[in-house]
């Protein structure tokens, strides 16, 4: 009993430490997280314009004109279907580069940072390169080569400028998701390989019962990220199409910084951002919940 | 709750919350403005010993919204530093909208700015009082007293104005001559009878960039305001349900005219922006192109011997041709300035009629400063136009805001397949959304 009581001392005063030691980082996480998202609910809620300091509170108004916009809901839909091939195509070729780099070939390291080199330029400046050479070099090619659909500037059709971003997008947003595939894969005991082998297990049934479910804590990390990256597309968009063709590529983001930048609609493009927030969010919660169920460690 | 379902709680918090506070730091300073005015009263200058203004280097901030005249704006500037013993950066950018609602949503506001006093954007910072009146300022009786009377704001003036903008084609003789075109065109036969020789000769006669969709915007609230001086009104009558804009003779006449043109336009019109058209056209690869008397800065720049001449843009439904104005440039002291009494008299300084001289011939804008001299012999139509009277103020002064932005999309969209049923269709839906709310 006597003993029982002095470990329940020894936690409080433990749980009072730790209780100490987080309070610096709620403070601040207080302060420019909580803070700014209960402001941002608040001037939701209202006609601000982002110019003038008077404002009047409208209640859910901005929130339920949302869903009349035909321009919103068009905004998500090429919004959800960049981010779909986004995913795919990251997981995908991000998978296959790392098991190529994970392989042992001459000039490795290079090839490891040559890969690497276009996550160090901005999403902006990467951009506008692509947007001066998708006008003055891919028709070139396109001409040169006689394939009709690249004879002109890809960012001027409806169709294929959506590829054209996701191709820069790839270009430049997969070496973050391969380098953390390698991690993975380097992180796998090789006797599970060799063990499967000897058991004649081919090269497919090893990549599928092993390397899989050890890149699924992997998976869940680039899930998220690229999911985010592409609900929240907005620099490609901003650099090299500005949503056009006609709005073929105006996602969420833009449309938001289109309503509260040329429009006036400060107030509105906050309730849309919440919006598009709350959605991410679920999307993020149930895919986190799927990813960690299939994971292997 | 088990602890998976409190991360991924905690995590859904974490995601909404990350996307709304990208939005929400705006206001967060909204409110606060009105007590740094006080502050910004306070004047640390005095006069020195000759009577003259001394700054006592104090550092003030000039944002310009017009990058092209950083360079002129940043002598004039260095000039009135050493003038007056002040310390007066000038920082530029081409998205001024963007910078100064970020700007104001922080509470830092330039010292001093650039501002279009026509546009609703500008009006509702005047009437928000973010910049000084200076209705009884003595600079201001140096402008041109009937163009300083647009830039009145209930009663007062917050912004002095030294140019006006105006639109119309601007045309390369180089391009004409080798093509047997003697005349330049003055109606709208004559300029489709250019284009046809033009086109037949294998030469591109209209560089349009529709891939720049802010430069179809302002083509087409500047080519409408031409069709219809007061569209204004055309588009009350639709939001109001008087009219269909189907029915709009105003945006049947916008098609139409784009219709025809297209025929004559560059084959990539649809992937060409707006730097490479006008690079394009600078170098004799097209013969016109629509474009404002700012544009001339820019030709120079890639071709200093290229021999253009900015002409009205005719009215394509025949009927009278009168030339788009806008005003331009005008120079605003923002309520946080940090010396007002400098701040002033940099305004007054711009008024200076050797200094408006030297501004003007770097911007290429009419000024509007007396006594300056307007010596670009390529706008010479333009000064003609003005000096008759024949000009219209632009429409994006009249339309309610956003009505450009929100609109421009369907016409990028018309350029690219002459829809017109499909284009009518979103003006309708565009103009109901601005102006009903």
């Amino acid at each position: 009993m006597k003993k029982g009581s002095h470990t329940r001392a020894a936690n409080r005063e433990q749980n009072r430490t730790f209780a100490l030691f987080t309070i610096p980082g709620f403070l601040l996480y207080c302060a420019f997280f909580i803070t700014p998202v209960l402001m941002g609910i608040y001037y939701s809620l209202t006609d601000w314009d982002g110019i003038t300091r008077n404002y009047n509170f409208i209640g859910v108004e901005n929130y339920g004109k949302i869903f009349s916009n035909k321009q919103f809901l068009g905004s998500l839909l090429f919004t959800f279907q960049y981010t779909f091939f986004l995913i795919v195509f990251t997981i995908v070729l991000g998978v296959a580069l790392a098991l190529l780099l994970n392989r042992h070939i001459k000039g490795l390291s290079f090839f490891r940072a040559m890969y690497f080199f276009p996550a160090v330029l901005s999403g902006l400046t990467v951009g506008l390169i692509f947007k001066q050479l998708f006008y003055h070099v891919v028709p070139v090619i396109g001409q040169a080569l006689h394939i009709e659909a690249l004879s002109q500037n890809p960012l001027a059709d409806p169709v294929l400028a959506m590829w054209s971003i996701l191709f820069v997008a790839l270009w430049q947003g997969l070496p973050i998701p391969m380098l953390l595939f390698l991690a993975g894969l380097q992180s796998i005991p090789t006797d599970l390989y060799e063990a499967a082998a000897l058991d004649g297990a081919s090269a497919w049934q090893r990549f599928r019962t092993i390397t899989v479910p050890f890149l699924m804590p992997v998976l869940s990390v680039v899930l998220v990220l690229t999911l985010k990256s592409g609900l929240m597309v907005f620099d490609y968009i901003m650099s090299m199409t500005e949503g056009g063709p006609g709005t073929a590529t105006q996602s969420v983001a833009y449309m938001i910084y289109i309503h509260g930048f040329t429009q006036n609609k400060y107030a509105q493009s906050i309730a849309e951002a919440i919006v598009i927030g709350i959605i991410i969010a679920l999307i993020s919660a149930v895919q986190i919940y799927f990813t960690n169920r299939k994971k292997a460690v | 709750m088990t602890f998976r379902k409190s991360l991924a709680i905690i995590m859904a918090v974490a995601m909404v919350g990350g996307v709304a506070a990208g939005c929400s730091d705006g206001g967060e300073t909204a409110s606060t403005g009105a007590a740094s005015s006080a502050a910004a009263s306070a004047s640390g200058s005095e006069d020195n010993a000759d009577g003259e203004l001394d700054g006592g280097g104090v550092e003030l901030e000039l944002l310009m919204t017009k990058p092209e005249t950083t360079p002129v704006m940043e002598e004039i500037t260095a000039q009135f530093n050493e003038e007056f013993n002040t310390n007066i950066t000038v920082s530029s950018t081409s998205d001024g909208a963007t910078v100064i609602r970020t700007r104001l949503s922080a509470n830092e506001m330039p010292d001093l700015m650039n501002t279009f006093p026509l546009e609703d954007f500008y009006k509702s910072m005047f009437a928000d009082g973010r910049f000084v009146d200076i209705t009884n300022q003595e600079f201001l009786s140096k402008v041109s007293p009937d163009t300083l009377a647009l830039s009145e704001y209930e009663g007062a003036y917050y912004a002095v104005p030294m140019s006006v903008s105006t639109y119309g084609i601007y045309v390369n003789n180089t391009v004409l001559q080798e093509n047997g075109i003697e005349e330049v065109p003055t109606t709208w036969d004559e300029l489709m009878e250019a284009c046809e020789t033009l086109t037949a000769n294998g030469v591109t006669a209209f560089l349009m960039p529709d891939q720049d969709v802010g430069n179809v915007a302002q083509r087409f609230e500047r080519t409408v305001g031409v069709i219809n001086n007061d569209s204004d009104s055309e588009f009350q009558q639709i939001a109001n349900g008087e009219m269909a804009a189907a029915d709009s003779p105003t945006l049947n006449a916008w098609c139409d005219y784009n219709d025809q043109l297209l025929l004559h336009c560059n084959a990539d019109h649809m992937g060409m922006d707006y730097d490479v058209a006008c690079a394009n056209f600078s170098n004799n690869e097209g013969a016109f192109m629509l474009s404002g008397t700012w544009m001339l800065s820019t030709i120079k720049q890639n071709n200093p011997d290229a021999d253009v001449t900015l002409i009205a843009f005719p009215n394509p439904t025949g009927g009278e041709t009168k030339v788009p104005i806008n005003m331009d440039t005008a120079f605003s002291v923002g309520e946080t300035c940090a010396n007002m009494d400098i701040g002033l008299r940099f305004l007054e300084y711009m008024t200076q009629p050797e200094i408006a001289q030297k501004y003007c011939d770097a911007d290429g804008n009419v000024s509007l400063i007396e006594g300056v001299e307007y010596n670009i012999p390529q706008h010479q139509a333009m000064v003609e136009a003005v000096d008759s009277g024949s000009v219209f103020v632009t429409a994006v002064n009249f339309w309610p805001t956003g009505l450009r932005e929100e609109i421009r999309a369907s016409c990028q969209t018309y350029l690219q397949d002459q829809d017109r049923d499909a284009f009518l269709a979103a003006a309708q839906t565009a103009i109901e959304t601005i102006y009903n709310g």
